[in-house]
């Protein structure tokens, strides 16, 4: 499993179509979907991971995920100041604490800044 | 040359932007003019405290002030004359209030992003071409996580879209860390004197 972070609007997954020459958009699964949607076999790319945690809690991100070993791409969200709102604070939370576990789990892992990628592992 | 020096508030990267200038200047055989072209526009207390601020970093440096809130291009070109810019380097700061000066009306009002982003690339293709070398500082204010109402989430789309225009297009691309610089594009190797050619 591959794993690609940056800040909102960083040209992410320009980035990975540009290092996985054989995907295309057809391959990219959009998190920001509706609850009920889930991928197709052939969206080995999930964008937008971030978005998940607005609509599953972690028991169903757990099922949701299960065997998947295709390419994350989220936000970083972590650097603010905590949020008042405590739903807001959980859903930082969440997010950091899963990408640090797939960062564990990832065979690639980068972080894109700007449109440039810089691999960390 | 074009150098982008991207990096969260406070990290540093004016202090970094102008070494980086000295450096290139260092290496021109004649001393070149060091142009500072200010984007910010003196309003306000906040600002006018940070206007100092900068002025006072600034100070001995051999810097000459611009200041040019939507047209960079135009203010420099008409400021000096072609040739003698073409052997100047100049320092754009910063990315960040262009891209609001121009986005936003003096009323507040959001103009076309689209429109906006485009004119602005122009402006900086223009700048770049006119100027000897020219350093443009970024901002990072992406990473928080935070879904801002719809004209400021227009107005990031169109300061991280200038920059990922400008990234692809510099040699170097440099965050500023705590000041440290973190090269993320080119070496810094010429800059940090260490005696090896980038």
């Amino acid at each position: 499993m591959e794993l690609y972070v940056g800040g909102a609007y960083q040209g992410k997954l320009q980035f990975v179509l540009s290092e996985h020459p054989e995907l295309t958009e057809e391959n990219v699964y959009d998190c920001a979907g509706a609850p009920e949607a889930v991928p197709d076999p052939s969206q080995i790319i999930w964008n937008h991971f971030h978005l998940l945690f607005r609509r599953l809690t972690e028991e169903e991100l757990e099922a949701f995920m299960e065997g998947f070993d295709g390419i994350v791409i989220c936000d970083e969200v972590g650097s603010g100041i905590i949020p008042m709102d405590k739903e807001e604070e959980a859903f930082r939370e969440r997010v950091g604490r899963r990408l640090v576990m797939l960062a564990k789990r990832a065979g690639r892992f980068e972080r894109v800044v700007c449109g440039i990628g810089m691999r960390l592992k | 040359m074009l150098i982008l020096i991207l990096g969260a508030a406070a990290s540093g990267k004016s202090e970094l932007a102008e070494s980086v200038c000295l450096g290139l200047a260092g290496k021109e055989p004649s001393a070149p003019a060091l142009l500072y072209v200010a984007a910010m526009r003196p309003e306000g207390e906040e600002a006018e405290r940070r206007i100092r601020r900068h002025r006072e970093l600034r100070r001995g440096k051999g810097f000459e002030t611009i200041e040019a809130y939507t047209d960079p291009a135009g203010r420099v070109g008409s400021h000096m004359q072609a040739g003698s810019l073409k052997k100047s380097i100049v320092l754009l700061e910063c990315l960040s209030n262009l891209a609001a000066n121009c986005l936003f009306s003096e009323e507040g009002k959001l103009r076309d992003p689209d429109r906006i982003e485009r004119e602005i690339r122009e402006n900086l293709q223009q700048l770049s071409e006119a100027a000897g070398h020219l350093v443009l500082v970024g901002s990072d204010v992406f990473s928080d996580g935070i879904l801002y109402p719809a004209e400021t989430e227009s107005y990031r789309r169109v300061l991280a879209a200038l920059q990922q225009w400008a990234a692809k297009r510099a040699d170097l691309v440099i965050e500023s860390v705590c000041g440290v610089p973190l090269c993320l594009k080119g070496s810094l190797s010429w800059f940090m004197g260490n005696g090896e050619e980038a």
